[in-house]
């Protein structure tokens, strides 16, 4: 699921896991774990302010930095690539997610929310859609 | 300017111009998280005749902003994403994948925790369970 808001959007996604929130919880902040589902080498310092650093798949690195802990509640962790990927640059800092646990029918319902994701970005990185399109515009005005 | 530049600017006139309209740009605000066909589209717009709506959408077409996908007698339109790097694709796509992943592994360790701790209990048989796991 999608919300757009300007240029920027919000992508949330639920699932629901039979197993009890600590558990799940364990898996975003327990390295060994972490290596489990999402990363091939992690470093984390569960604390506001700590350190969240996934390498994935391919060598590319997630560097973040944890906002909020409410074990096993709610995890918000600033979150953003060292480098380009495959899509554009995302910049540590640039985006933010939000993991929030629920007991939910005998286990745990997920709900994981990105904020601040570029809608839509052009192939010269450092130009955004509005800037490509109100180039676009100004030209079309300009030629009027 | 050379044959290559003369088509780039006309490309770049035809995304102007394409652009240059709120009714275009409001369809391809609507085409751009996901697939829509022409009726649906047309219904968002319903002070316009189909007919505008249409051609609306060939604008777009030939300026390369959408594209379409014949289904059955539906056409479905959609932003183009040739040449547009779309990030929030890329990270709808791999928490798709990685939340699955967690969900699977996460499932694993609590069998094994519950395993550690006695008999399985069987699959989840409802709310009304006493405070200490047994059913009633």
């Amino acid at each position: 699921m999608k919300e757009t808001a300007g240029d920027t959007i919000t992508i949330e996604q639920t699932v629901h896991i039979a197993a009890p929130p600590e558990t799940v919880w364990s898996f975003w902040t327990e390295p060994s774990r972490l290596n489990e589902w999402w990363a091939t080498d992690a470093e984390v310092i569960a604390e506001p302010g700590g350190l969240f650093r996934v390498v994935v798949e391919g060598g590319h690195v997630m560097r973040g930095t944890f906002l909020e802990l409410d074990p096993p509640h709610r995890l918000v962790f600033t979150f953003g690539w060292e480098g380009d990927t495959p899509a554009g640059p995302l910049p540590p800092g640039s985006t933010r997610v939000e993991v929030t646990l629920t007991p939910a029918e005998g286990g745990t319902m997920l709900v994981l929310r990105h904020f601040d994701v570029p809608a839509i970005q052009v192939p010269d990185h450092r130009q955004g859609w509005r800037q490509f399109v109100g180039d676009r515009l100004a030209a079309a005005a300009g030629r009027a | 300017m050379t044959s290559a530049a003369a088509q780039d600017q006309h490309r770049l006139d035809a995304v102007a111009h394409a652009l240059a309209d709120g009714t275009r740009r409001g369809i391809l605000r609507l085409v751009r998280d996901g697939e829509r066909a022409a009726g649906d589209l047309a219904s968002a717009f319903p002070e316009m005749s189909r007919p505008a709506v249409s051609q609306h959408l060939r604008v777009l077409h030939e300026a390369g902003l959408v594209s379409i996908r014949p289904n059955g007698n539906q056409r479905l339109y959609r932003v183009r994403t040739e040449g547009l790097a779309e990030v929030w694709q890329f990270i709808d796509e791999m928490w798709t994948d990685r939340l699955g992943r967690l969900k699977n592994a996460a499932e694993r360790a609590a069998r094994r925790e519950q395993g550690d701790r006695g008999p399985d209990r069987g699959p989840y048989q409802g709310p009304d369970r006493g405070p200490d796991g047994s059913r009633h």
